[in-house]
C-alpha cells in the first residue's frame, strides 16, 4: 500500500511487480525459467519464453523511462504518456485498444515508476499476432494529439484525487520522495504535478515520445503457448519497420547518504491514526548490500513472530500496524519502518520502539533461527512469483532492462543465500544510522466536538 | 505474404516432434520482414482447444478422495473440501466461520502460538474458512518442506481442540466487528438478499450478536466430530511431487483418521421467489442506496448455466467496460460508477443479482434503467457482433485462468461437490461458443420474469420510500432484518403528533424555547473513560461554549490532545501540533453544527423537521425526529417518550452519540452522562460533568491560535 506509483488499471500489479524485483530467484529447488534472447536492428531487444500450461500468450513491453528522466517543471509526464498510449494511434480509433483486447478474450494493464513504464496484454495463443499489432502501432505512431491530451488531463486529475488525496497517508510516497532524495531526480514521484501537464505545449508530449517511445529504448518480452520460430519471424514483420530513435542520456546522480537527520510532522484530515514513519537511504537495486537489507526488513517485520511486531504489537500494543519495506530503484533505495499508532500511545513511544529494535541488531546482529526463518520467507515470496505467463514476461524484461541480463531470473535468490549473519549486522550498522534519515510523523485532524 | 507464412508455420506447428521439419523450418524463418498490413487488424489464427489440466484421483484405506494436480513451482498445497457450511449452522447463525477460525488455534498437541510459530518458521500458511455450503482448510509452502507442512495440516484438520481462551478472544472480536458491520450498506445487503432468497434456513440468516453468545467449545467440537469425516470431504494436493511420492505420505497423515458416518442432506426449504417482493433495509443516515434486483438462477448441474453466464456477461457481467449496466446506468447516466450483476448458485439453488450503488435522489430511476436493461433483454433479441464479442471474452477468461494449478484443484473438487459432469470444463468454451441469440432470449425470460424480480434496497426509509411506491408494495426492515411496522412507521404511524408537536415537547422539556434562548454561555467539564481498540482510555475534557456559536473544546486523553478553537468565523483545530485553521467547507459545517442549544435555534439554521415515528435505540423505544440542516445533513434525535429528553442523537458526523442522566443546571437541563463510538469497536464515555451556566466566561480562549 505504500508506493502507489501509477496509472488508473494497474496499481496492484505494478506493486507486485515492485515486490518481485526486490525479492528475486534461485539454486536448487526453484525450477529454472528457460527463454531466447535476440535484438533487431532497430534496437529493440526482445525476449521469448515457451510456456504451454494453458493455450493462452502474455506480452510486456517495457520502456526505460520514468519520472526521472522528466525535467523538474514537468513532473508527471511519463506517467500520463502511459495514459495517452491508451488513446489511439494511427491505425486504431480513439478509445478502442480496451475494447479490442476485451473482445478478443483477453486483458490489458499498464504503469509507471520512477525507473520504467510498462504495457501489458493477455490474450488466448491464437490472437498473438493481435497483441504484437497494438504493441507496434503504439510504438511507431501513436496518436499525440490535443483533444486526447485534453481527455486524459482529466482522468489523471481525478487518478489523483481518488488514489492520493483522499487516501489515509497517500502522501507518504511523495513525502519519501521529496526528502530522501532531495535535490535528485527521485525527489518527485510519477503522479508529478497537475500544473505541468496543464502548461505543456503539445509539442513537448510529441519530443518526449519520440525521445523515449523507440525501440532502443525498449525490450518486448512475449511468454505463453508459442512457437519460438514464428514469433521470432511475427516479432520482426511487426518491429522491424519502426525506425531506431537517438542514442538516450540516462540521468546520473546518487542518493546522498548520511548527510544528516530531518524530521517532518504531516498533519492531515483523513489520518486515521497517527503514524510513524523512518526512511534510511539504501543502495541501489541489485547490489549486494540491497540484498541483505531486505533480509533485515524481513527479520524486523514479516509475519507474526518477527521483531517489530513482537515489541510493537503483540507484547506492548503500542501499534495496530507495523511495516519494514524495502524500496530499491535504479540509481539507489530506501528501507522504511512504518507504524500505526494506537490512539493513546505518543511518538516517542513509537520512535523508541523502532530505535530498540535497530540498535539491538546493530549490537547484537540476528540469531541463526531469525536468519534461516527469513530465507525461508523470501525463498517462499519467490517460489510464488510466477502465477501466470504476464508475470514471468514483466521479469525477463525488467532483468533485461535494468541488469542487462534476462538470465537473473534463474540466479537472483543465490544472492540472498551468499549472504552470512554478519551481512545482516553490518548492513544494520552501516545504514541505519540517524544521519542517514528522514523521519515523517503524521498525525490526525481533530474531528468536530461532541 | 503473412497468410501464406502463417499456414506453413500452423502445419509445422501439428507435426513439431518431427525433428527434420522443425529445422526446415527455422531456416525458412530466416527471411527478411513480411509486409504486414497494419491498417487492419489482425485475422486470429484458428482458436486453440481448450485442455483442462491433467490430474489424479485416488482413495485413501480411511475413504478420503484425493485429487492431486502436478504444478512445476516449488511449492506445496493442501485443500481439504468438508461438506457443510454455514448452511448447518442450524440454530447457531456463524457457527461454522467460528469452527473454521478456531481449527488452526490449538490442537492436542500444540497451543496456537506453538502452531503459529512452526509454521512461520518454514515460511508457510495455514487457514480455514467457511462459505454456505463447505468448510474449506488450505495449507501450503515450499516444496521442500512438505513433510512438516503436511504434519501441521494433518493435526489442524484431525485434532483441533477449540480452547475456552481462543474462542473467547474470537467471540469478542466478531461481537465488536458485527456492530460496525451492521453499519455497513454491503453486509446489510448481502444478508438482506440472503433473507429474501432463503427465508429462516440457516442459508437465510445474519450472524448475531445473541447467536455469538451462545458459542462454546462444545458445540465447535461437535460441528467438527459430525462433519470432518473422511467420507464428507476431498482433499486437493498442488505442487511439484509425484503420486507415488503423495499416496504413502497421505496414507502415514492421515491413516489414523478413523471414517465415520457421512451426515445426511436434508435441502432447506427455500421459500419460493414468486411475484413482485420490494424490501427497503432502513439505514436513517444513508446518502446512497444499494439496490439489488433479484432473479431465478440456473443450479450448478443445470446444462443452461455456461449459457447463462455469457447471457449475464452481456448484461452485466464481463470485465465490465461495455456490458449494458455499465453502458447505461454508468455511461449515459452517470447514476453509479460500478453496477454489476452475475448468476450464483449454492447447492441447492441458484439465483441472479443485478447491482447498483446510487445517490439518494436517483434509487427510482436507477431502479427503473435496471428493469428497462432486464426486459430489453428478454424482449429484444442480441445483435450478432455482441453476442460474439461476449462469447470471446468469456472464452478467453477461462483459458486464462487454466494454468493456474490452484484454480484447478478448486475446479477438480467443485466437480465432485456439485455432482458436475467429469469433462464439464474441458466442454465450457465450447458451450459458450454455441450459445445463440435464441438461447440469450429464453434464458433471460426464464430467470428474469419481471413479474417475479425482488428488489432489496439498503437506504434512508424516509427519503426512499416514497420513490419505491410505484414499483409495488414496501416492506421495511430495520438493520436487524426484521419488519418495522408493516413499513407505516415510516409515516408515523403509531405516533400522532407532529415533528413540530415533539420538538416543541423536547425544548418545554429542556427548559422551555425562551429560557435556552436567553443562555448565553455554558462550561463544562467531565471525566473521559472508554476503551480505544481494546486499549482503556482515561483523560478529562473542557469545553466552553459562547452565543452565538463561539467554541473552545479540549480533550486530554494523556498522551493524545485534541484542541478546537472557533471565534464564530473561524475555525481553528489541532492533534498534538499546533492549531491548523479548517478550511471553508469544514468550517461551515463546524460553525452550524456548534451553535449553543442550537435545538432552540432551528428557525435561523434552517433545520427543517420531519417526524420518523417510533425507533429502537440502545434497545429501548424512542420518538425519532429528524432534522435536515443545510451544511451538516440529516440529524436524528431519539426522544425518550415519556421525559421527551433526548436518548440519543444520530449524525453522519458523530454517528450515534447517547445521552443520559439530565440535571437541571441553571434553569436548563443537561446531560451528565455522554457516550459515543469514535470508530467500531470503539466507545468514549465522558461522566463526572460539572457545568457552568452564564458564569464568566475567559473569552480569550475563542481567540486562541496556537
Amino acid at each position: 500500500m505504500l508506493y502507489p506509483i501509477r496509472k488508473c488499471h494497474a496499481i496492484v500489479a505494478g506493486l507486485s511487480l515492485a515486490t518481485a524485483l526486490t525479492v528475486n530467484a534461485q539454486t536448487s529447488d526453484l525450477p529454472k525459467v528457460n527463454f531466447t534472447k535476440f535484438e533487431l536492428p532497430n534496437g529493440l531487444r526482445v525476449i521469448l519464453s515457451v510456456d504451454k500450461t494453458a493455450p493462452v500468450v502474455a506480452t510486456f513491453v517495457h520502456y526505460h523511462v520514468g519520472s526521472k528522466n522528466e525535467r523538474p517543471d514537468r513532473t508527471g509526464f511519463a506517467h500520463f504518456f502511459e495514459h495517452l498510449m491508451f488513446e489511439g494511434t494511427e491505425h486504431i480509433a480513439r478509445h478502442s485498444i480496451d475494447k479490442i483486447v476485451q473482445s478478443a478474450g483477453g486483458r490489458l494493464n499498464a504503469f509507471t515508476t520512477f525507473d520504467e513504464t510498462g504495457y501489458q496484454i493477455e490474450l488466448p495463443s491464437n490472437q498473438l499476432k493481435l497483441a504484437l499489432w497494438l504493441e507496434s502501432e503504439r510504438m511507431m505512431h501513436a496518436r499525440v494529439e490535443e483533444i486526447g491530451v485534453e481527455t486524459q488531463r482529466g482522468v489523471v486529475k481525478e487518478e489523483r484525487k481518488n488514489r492520493y488525496d483522499n487516501t489515509p497517508y497517500g502522501s507518504v510516497l511523495e513525502n519519501l520522495a521529496k526528502y530522501v532524495a532531495e535535490g535528485t531526480p527521485y525527489s518527485w514521484t510519477p503522479i508529478g504535478s497537475v500544473q505541468y501537464i496543464d502548461q505543456a505545449r503539445i509539442e513537448e508530449f510529441r519530443d518526449f515520445y519520440k525521445t523515449y517511445y523507440v525501440p532502443n529504448n525498449a525490450v518486448l518480452a512475449i511468454v505463453g503457448d508459442i512457437d519460438v520460430e514464428r514469433t521470432k519471424q511475427l516479432v520482426k514483420d511487426y518491429f522491424a519497420g519502426i525506425a531506431r530513435g537517438k542514442d538516450i542520456v540516462r540521468p546520473q546522480f546518487q542518493l546522498e547518504m548520511g548527510k544528516s537527520e530531518k524530521i517532518v510532522d504531516v498533519r492531515e484530515d483523513n489520518t486515521p491514526l497517527p503514524a510513524l514513519l523512518y526512511a534510511y537511504r539504501t543502495p541501489k537495486r541489485g547490489d549486494h548490500d540491497a540484498y541483505a537489507i531486505e533480509v533485515l526488513a524481513t527479520i524486523l517485520a514479516t509475519g507474526n513472530s518477527s521483531r517489530l511486531y513482537q515489541n510493537m504489537i503483540d507484547q506492548h500494543q503500542l501499534a495496530v500496524g507495523v511495516q519494514a519495506f524495502p524500496f530499491d530503484l535504479e540509481l539507489g533505495g530506501l528501507m522504511g519502518l512504518f507504524a500505526v499508532s494506537h490512539p493513546t500511545v505518543s511518538m516517542d513511544q513509537l520512535g523508541t520502539a523502532f530505535n530498540h529494535e535497530i540498535e539491538n541488531v546493530q549490537q547484537n546482529g540476528v540469531t541463526d533461527e531469525e536468519f534461516t526463518k527469513a530465507l525461508n520467507q523470501l525463498e517462499t515470496q519467490f517460489a510464488r512469483r510466477f502465477n501466470d505467463d504476464l508475470d514471468k514476461a514483466q521479469a525477463l524484461a525488467t532483468y533485461e532492462t535494468f541488469f542487462n541480463d534476462p538470465g537473473v531470473i534463474n540466479t537472483e535468490f543465490e544472492r540472498y543465500t551468499s549472504l552470512t549473519r554478519d551481512d545482516i549486522q553490518r548492513v544494520a550498522k552501516k545504514y541505519l544510522v540517524p544521519e542517514n534519515r528522514v523521519i515523517l510523523k503524521y498525525y490526525p485532524a481533530a474531528k468536530g466536538g461532541h | 505474404m503473412l497468410m501464406r507464412t502463417n499456414r506453413s508455420f500452423r502445419n509445422v506447428g501439428l507435426v513439431r516432434a518431427c525433428l527434420p521439419f522443425t529445422v526446415l523450418f527455422m531456416l525458412m524463418s530466416q527471411n527478411s520482414p513480411a509486409q504486414v498490413d497494419r491498417s487492419k487488424q489482425p485475422a486470429p489464427d484458428p482458436a486453440p482447444t481448450a485442455t483442462f489440466p491433467h490430474y489424479d484421483e485416488f482413495k485413501l484405506k480411511n475413504g478420503l478422495k484425493v485429487f492431486f494436480v502436478k504444478d512445476d513451482r516449488a511449492l506445496i498445497t493442501f485443500r481439504l473440501l468438508v461438506r457443510g457450511g454455514n448452511g448447518a449452522d442450524g440454530d447457531l447463525p456463524g457457527l461454522a466461520d467460528a469452527v473454521a477460525d478456531q481449527m488452526v488455534k490449538g490442537t492436542r498437541s500444540r497451543t496456537s502460538l506453538e502452531f503459529a510459530k512452526l509454521i512461520d518458521f518454514i515460511g508457510g500458511s495455514i487457514n480455514a474458512s467457511a462459505s454456505a455450503d463447505a468448510i474449506s482448510v488450505t495449507a501450503g509452502g515450499l516444496r521442500k518442506h512438505m513433510t512438516k507442512i503436511l504434519d501441521l495440516f494433518a493435526d489442524a484438520v484431525k485434532n483441533p481442540v477449540f480452547p475456552d481462551d481462543e474462542l473467547a478472544k474470537y467471540v469478542t472480536e466478531q461481537t465488536t466487528g458485527l456492530k460496525s458491520q451492521k453499519a455497513r450498506a454491503e453486509f446489510l445487503a448481502e444478508y438482506g438478499v440472503n433473507k429474501v432468497l432463503y427465508g429462516e434456513t440457516a442459508y437465510g440468516r445474519m450472524p448475531s450478536e445473541e447467536a455469538l453468545k451462545h458459542l462454546s467449545s462444545g458445540m465447535l467440537k461437535q460441528f467438527h466430530s459430525v462433519h470432518f469425516v473422511p467420507g464428507n470431504a476431498t482433499l486437493a494436493v498442488i505442487g511439484s511431487t509425484t503420486r507415488e511420492e503423495l499416496e504413502p505420505m497421505l496414507e502415514q497423515a492421515f491413516g489414523d483418521w478413523a471414517a465415520g458416518p457421512v451426515p445426511s442432506q436434508f435441502p432447506p426449504n427455500f421459500p419460493e421467489l414468486k411475484g413482485r417482493r420490494i424490501v427497503l433495509v432502513d439505514r436513517p443516515t444513508a446518502v446512497q442506496s444499494a439496490i439489488r434486483v433479484l432473479g431465478k438462477g440456473p443450479e450448478f448441474r443445470d446444462p443452461d448455466r455456461p449459457k447463462a453466464f455469457v447471457l449475464n456477461s452481456i448484461l452485466g457481467g464481463g470485465t465490465g467496460l461495455g456490458n449494458r449496466l455499465a453502458m447505461n446506468l454508468r455511461e449515459t447516466h452517470a447514476y453509479t460508477y460500478t453496477p454489476y450483476s452475475g448468476f450464483d448458485a449454492n447447492y441447492y439453488r441458484g439465483h441472479f443479482t443485478a447491482a447498483a450503488d446510487v445517490r439518494n435522489a436517483v434509487t427510482d430511476s436507477a431502479l427503473k434503467e435496471m428493469f428497462y436493461e432486464i426486459d430489453r433483454i428478454q424482449t429484444q433479441r442480441v445483435p450478432d457482433d455482441e453476442l460474439q464479442r461476449n462469447i470471446q471474452s468469456s472464452v478467453g477468461g477461462f483459458l486464462m485462468s487454466v494454468a493456474d494449478a490452484t484454480t484447478t484443484a478448486i475446479r477438480v473438487q467443485s466437480i465432485d461437490f456439485y455432482g458436475l459432469p467429469k469433462d464439464y470444463y474441458e466442454k465450457l468454451t465450447a458451450a459458450y461458443g454455441a450459445v445463440t441469440p435464441d438461447d440469450v432470449m429464453r434464458l433471460a425470460k426464464k430467470y428474469l420474469n419481471n413479474d417475479d424480480l425482488t428488489v432489496v434496497v439498503v437506504g434512508k426509509a424516509s427519503e426512499v420510500k416514497s420513490k419505491l411506491d410505484p414499483f409495488g408494495t414496501v416492506e421495511v426492515w430495520n438493520s436487524d432484518l426484521m419488519p418495522v411496522d408493516n413499513g407505516d412507521a415510516m409515516k408515523g404511524a403509531k405516533v400522532t403528533m407532529t415533528a413540530e408537536q415533539a420538538w416543541e415537547k423536547l425544548l418545554t422539556a429542556m427548559g422551555g424555547k425562551k429560557k435556552l434562548r436567553s443562555v448565553k454561555s455554558i462550561q463544562s467539564t467531565a471525566k473521559i473513560g472508554g476503551s480505544v481498540a481494546g486499549h482503556d482510555l482515561k483523560g478529562t475534557v473542557k469545553k466552553v461554549e459562547m452565543a452565538p456559536n463561539k467554541v473552545y473544546s479540549y480533550y486530554d486523553f494523556g498522551l493524545f490532545k485534541q484542541e478546537m478553537v472557533s471565534d464564530g468565523k473561524v475555525v481553528r483545530r489541532s492533534s498534538g501540533g499546533p492549531l491548523e485553521e479548517l478550511p471553508p467547507d469544514q468550517r461551515d459545517k463546524v460553525l452550524e453544527d456548534s451553535h449553543i442549544l442550537n435545538e432552540a435555534y432551528l428557525e435561523e439554521l434552517k433545520g427543517k423537521l420531519n417526524m420518523v415515528g417510533m425507533r429502537s435505540v440502545n434497545g429501548r423505544q424512542a420518538m425519532a425526529v429528524e432534522v435536515n440542516y443545510p451544511k451538516n445533513g440529516t440529524v436524528i434525535y431519539y426522544l425518550n417518550p415519556e421525559t421527551f429528553l433526548p436518548l440519543a442523537v444520530e449524525s453522519t458526523e458523530n454517528g450515534v452519540v447517547s445521552y443520559d442522566d439530565w440535571h437541571d443546571e441553571g434553569g436548563i437541563m443537561l446531560a451528565h452522562k455522554v457516550s459515543f463510538e469514535p470508530q467500531p469497536g470503539s466507545t468514549i464515555m465522558l461522566t463526572d460533568f460539572s457545568y457552568v451556566v452564564d458564569g464568566k466566561v475567559d473569552e480569550a480562549l475563542f481567540r486562541k491560535k496556537q
